[in-house]
């Protein structure tokens, strides 16, 4: 059985794939959502990414936040995590450079296994080098997704443990 | 029970007053999300009605943006203001919890500490 592998998605990226404003995360959500994934892609969601998006999306709509939700709870997502990451792993990442508020989503995208961070914020993709997790945008991830690259670092991954 | 009004029962429960009952009568789930001055509790799952799918509910959303004449904003401008939302939601609700031990990394980091 291929090993799951976890990835956190960027507020932004919600965003601007939800509203059309960007044509690579119109692609990636469209492809996450129709895709059957089973159990070997998993999306989980920081508390703190569930909130920026449903505020954002307050404008157009009360019912906006109950759709986001649907998204949340369907295959390859699985909900929202409410825990905080440990005290230990926030001050890697503001030690590493990041501000406080970014620092804590590296931290929760360490703290629970995902190997990537898919984020159109440059400060994050810029300023985070780090081997516990990859930070690329919808482009770059979607491309490994429709190269299978994802599968292979996966099982990469998983000979090299 | 008055018209309008929710009882927080000793339990913990809420109670919504009989006047309401038929209104969320088929609801099965409710989501509650803090908002800045109240929380709201959201009707998710109604008996007899289908869950949506990821792809169904994004296809909504995205009519949705379009009904409301599209995103007005730059990316730069959705950036920025995701990043001051994340900033506010940080400072109010998460920064509390990591206060001591960012205390304790700025005091022997003075350099580090945000301006």
């Amino acid at each position: 059985m291929p090993a799951t592998l976890t990835v956190v998605l960027d507020s932004n990226i919600y965003i601007f794939g939800i509203a059309r404003v960007m044509p690579s995360c119109e692609a990636l959500l469209n492809v996450l959502s129709r895709g059957k994934w089973e159990s070997r892609l998993r999306v989980i969601t920081p508390h703190l990414v569930e909130r920026e998006v449903t505020r954002s999306l307050e404008p157009i709509g009360l019912s906006a936040s109950k759709l986001f939700y649907s998204i949340l709870a369907d295959v390859p997502w699985s909900g929202v995590t409410y825990e905080a990451p440990p005290d230990e792993l926030m001050l890697k990442y503001l030690e590493l450079g990041l501000a406080e508020e970014d620092a804590v989503i590296a931290a929760f995208t360490e703290w629970l296994g995902a190997k990537y961070l898919v984020s159109e914020n440059r400060h994050f993709l810029e300023e985070l080098k780090t081997e516990a997790l990859q930070v690329v945008d919808a482009a770059e991830f979607l491309n490994m997704i429709e190269a299978g690259g994802i599968l292979a670092c996966t099982e990469k991954r998983v000979t090299r443990f | 029970m008055k018209a309008n009004v929710v009882q927080v029962l000793p339990d913990g429960h809420l109670a919504l007053p009989e006047q309401m009952k038929k209104a969320f009568a088929d609801v099965k789930t409710f989501w509650a999300e803090s908002r800045d001055e109240f929380i709201v509790l959201m009707p998710l799952e109604r008996t007899g009605e289908e869950s949506l799918s990821a792809s169904e509910a994004l296809e909504e959303m995205r009519q949705m943006v379009a009904r409301a004449g599209g995103m007005k904003k730059t990316p730069q401008e959705v950036i920025e203001g995701l990043r001051a939302i994340r900033k506010r939601i940080w400072e109010t609700e998460y920064r509390p919890r990591y206060a001591e031990v960012l205390e304790e990394y700025y005091a022997r980091h003075p350099d580090r500490r945000p301006r």
